[in-house]
């Protein structure tokens, strides 16, 4: 569905994002992962055909971004990080004059309203929403024209759990529908419960890609940690795969002396500061 | 191709929508009307009352050629400042971004906001010129004076959406690039070459083929108008984007 080669691009003089190649297949929710200003979304700029003086190659659903006709916006839908909508309208009649610029069937607007839990909101005043609220009716403007291809920025910012919860059921629920989605965040924990693959992006280069499991498992390593008494309590850590070399562990095992005991994964946040050296959320 | 013009259409409706519900923007676009009561109904009545009390033949009349040519930028400036003020609001509230990743798409925005507005007023412009003109302009004048007072307009709305960020801004803009149309008066109070001056101001052009029906300051007025619209195309484009 998406395909960058050698990808390039820059503001100024000096490349900002460089030599970026990746595919994604139709119904995959792909994910870049990156700290602000790392060139994620000026990635989704050029995906989506806002940018088009780059070098090299992105080519979604069989055309190259920097050629995109205008009917070709009618299978794009994008989420952008900040809400972009008309203050002085309703909830409703936003969502109506933008799905008023697509010739596709459009989606039942009070089904969407409540998707999102706004279904009592939808006559109220935009500027009478909350910040979580613009975002979800965002969210759903994305939607409204059912395109084939998402491109989501940062779509859980700014929400409470329970609405994030929500918005993740939703991004499921498309992924399901065959829908393939971009998603743009700098949340590990979205990243990883919501992503098939993920492309880790540093200084305009991607550092890493794979799925989080296989970035989890190739650069990390499952460890015990285990406490036991000696004068104070203690504490200690090793490598499941290297259990039988750890001779305290055995010994306070051998004498029934542990304390505690228990296995932990390194999260994606992990695995991304050891490749990349930065620290994300 | 059917659907784009749908879409040109629903734009363009909301941007109505948007003048009618901004008090001051609607009070702009208001503005011609008023000067339409006020100049051309009030000032041949002062020229009258003046005459009778102080011992002139003339006073105002020699210069009704430039409540004239006011008359004829008035619209398309007011209209491009409407204009303006609107797509500010918009690329405030990342609405302007939002079109482009819409089938309608910049351009048809820019259509919407910028091109059918600008129409409007040269339509407007034409019929106002013939109605309410105190002078006698010719129809042929009167379409050229137009179209020139619409180009005036559109560089108007280039300055005030190039200069400013936001719609504060755009407002102390608006104001300083009233001053774009003092060329107007050159040749009627600036005698000499002097009035040459303000050569770099599109408007002095406008008033010299007014004056003088002379081509060649209809061919000088194009020629610094596109420069005003190369010069500042780069800062407008990049605040779309």
């Amino acid at each position: 569905m998406i395909k960058v080669s050698d990808l390039s691009f820059s503001y100024t003089e000096e490349k900002f994002i460089q030599d970026i190649n990746f595919e994604v297949e139709k119904g995959e929710i792909f994910g870049f992962l990156g700290p602000s200003g790392a060139g994620k979304s000026t990635l989704q700029k050029i995906l989506t055909g806002l940018l088009r003086n780059y070098e090299g190659n992105s080519v979604v659903d069989g055309v190259e971004s920097k050629y995109y006709k205008r009917n070709f916006y009618e299978n794009i839908g994008v989420d952008f990080e900040f809400p972009s909508l008309y203050e002085k309208l309703t909830g409703r009649e936003n969502l109506k004059f933008f799905g008023s610029l697509y010739s596709k069937k459009l989606r039942n607007i009070d089904e969407m309203l409540k998707m999102v839990g706004l279904q009592n909101d939808g006559e109220k005043k935009v500027c009478d929403y909350s910040k979580g609220m613009k975002s979800r009716l965002n969210f759903i403007k994305a939607l409204l024209h059912n395109p084939e291809i998402l491109f989501l920025d940062e779509p859980t910012s700014g929400l409470d759990p329970n609405n994030s919860r929500d918005m993740k059921n939703i991004i499921l629920e498309e992924k399901a529908k065959g829908k393939t989605i971009i998603l743009t965040t700098h949340n590990m924990v979205d990243a990883a419960e919501l992503c098939d693959r993920v492309a880790f992006i540093v200084d305009g280069r991607i550092k890493a890609l794979d799925s989080p499991h296989n970035l989890i498992m190739s650069k990390g390593a499952v460890k015990i940690k285990y406490s036991y008494y000696d004068g104070i309590e203690k504490t200690r850590e090793c490598l499941l795969k290297k259990t039988s070399e750890d001779y305290k562990l055995k010994e306070l095992i051998e004498k029934n002396q542990i304390l505690s005991i228990h296995s932990s994964e390194p999260t994606l946040s992990d695995i991304f500061m050891e490749v990349t050296g930065r620290v994300l959320q | 191709m059917k659907t784009y013009y749908v879409g040109l259409y629903f734009s363009f409706k909301q941007f109505i929508k948007q003048i009618y519900n901004d008090a001051m923007i609607f009070m702009i676009c208001l503005a011609p009307i008023l000067y339409i009561l006020l100049f051309r109904y009030g000032l041949p009545l002062a020229e009258e009352i003046s005459i009778e009390y102080i011992d002139l033949k003339v006073i105002l009349s020699p210069y009704y050629l430039v409540f004239d040519l006011f008359l004829a930028v008035l619209t398309p400036t007011m209209f491009s400042y409407a204009s303006a003020m609107v797509i500010l609001g918009e690329i405030d509230d990342g609405i302007t971004n939002y079109f482009a990743i819409t089938p309608v798409g910049k351009e048809g925005y820019l259509i919407s906001r910028l091109i059918f507005p600008l129409l409007f007023s040269l339509v407007i412009t034409i019929i106002a010129i013939s109605i309410f003109s105190i002078t006698k302009i010719l129809l042929r004048e009167t379409i050229i004076i137009s179209i020139m007072s619409t180009m005036l307009g559109y560089i108007m709305c280039m300055i005030v959406i190039a200069m400013s960020t936001n719609k504060v801004e755009g407002l102390a803009v608006m104001k300083l690039s009233g001053l774009l149309l003092i060329g107007i008066l050159a040749p009627f109070f600036i005698k000499g070459n002097i009035q040459y001056m303000v050569s770099f101001l599109p408007s002095l052009w406008l008033s010299k083929y007014a004056v003088e029906s002379n081509n060649i300051y209809l061919i000088l007025y194009f020629l610094v108008s596109t420069l005003w619209v190369l010069v500042l195309n780069k800062r407008f484009k990049s605040k779309l984007l």
